[in-house]
């Protein structure tokens, strides 16, 4: 009876793990789209509007941090400069600001 | 009392830091921050000639380095008006002379530059950005160059759009 629990829960353990790492990346996506959905409130309310500002969020994994990314096309980059007090305000703790501007832009 | 900020460039970045410097002063006009750019070169070995006869000692590589960085990143720098930068080269191993940089200035915002590279520079940065946000009180903001589309092969033609080829092209 033991001997058959204990093959049981071994044989469940990796089904059981992945099911709990995958339930754990669901949550981070679901937070980092949130923060996603925050920082694009805040950036259209102080650009007054919709902009050219792209705003993507990324989750955090375990060897690197979140990052909230903010491209817009090139001669555009005020526009970062006028939501930039807004983004940091409501960037969370663990999440990197990444602006992506110049360069091939 | 205005805002600091640091811009922190590594070697390597030199490129990517002077492609970005749009992006830099637009943070720092809105941040109402001066600007100090940070260059941390390795410490440079003598230079010598094919007969290993010193021609420039460290002393004078360390010289020239510094008037370089100064004049090539306080130029870029100054091209935009209404922001006060200053260039402060410090030499040695870069990941703790940011710290000792960021801890002496003790600035609001930090820059770091990214540009795309190997896995070793890669993680060389992400040791220094974590760092720079375990020490300081500052916010670290990483700049970019953007990524550059995929080019197109060719043109996106609709086969059943295409006129026949007895007939002549049609001139708009």
């Amino acid at each position: 009876m033991f001997s058959e629990l204990v093959g049981l829960i071994v044989s469940m353990s990796p089904l059981l793990g992945v099911l709990v790492w995958r339930g754990h990346v669901d949550r981070q996506r679901q937070a980092a789209d949130i923060v996603r959905a925050d920082v694009h409130a805040g950036v259209t309310r102080a650009l007054d509007g919709e902009s050219l500002v792209a705003i993507k969020a990324q989750a955090p994994t375990v060897w690197r941090p979140g990052k909230v990314r903010l491209t817009t096309p090139s001669g555009y980059e005020p526009l970062i400069g006028r939501a930039f007090q807004t983004v940091l305000e409501r960037v969370p703790v663990g999440y990197e600001v990444v602006i992506h501007c110049g360069g091939n832009s | 009392m205005s805002a600091r900020l640091l811009a922190v460039i590594t070697p390597g970045e030199e490129a990517t830091a002077l492609a970005s410097m749009v992006g830099l002063v637009t943070i720092a006009r809105a941040a109402e921050a001066d600007v100090r750019l940070a260059y941390f070169p390795q410490l440079p070995h003598p230079r010598v000639d094919r007969h290993d006869r010193m021609v420039a000692d460290t002393d004078a590589e360390m010289a020239r380095i510094e008037r370089t960085a100064t004049e090539v990143f306080g130029s870029s720098a100054r091209v935009f008006d209404g922001v006060k930068a200053e260039t402060v080269v410090r030499f040695g191993n870069p990941t703790r002379e940011a710290g000792i940089e960021a801890h002496v200035y003790a600035p609001q915002i930090v820059v770091v530059f990214a540009a795309a590279r190997g896995l070793l520079a890669r993680l060389r940065s992400w040791t220094l950005r974590r760092r720079l946000a375990r020490q300081s009180d500052s916010r670290v903001l990483v700049l970019a160059p953007t990524e550059r589309p995929a080019e197109r092969r060719g043109p996106i033609v609709q086969p059943g759009l295409t006129p026949p080829a007895h007939l002549p092209a049609r001139r708009d």
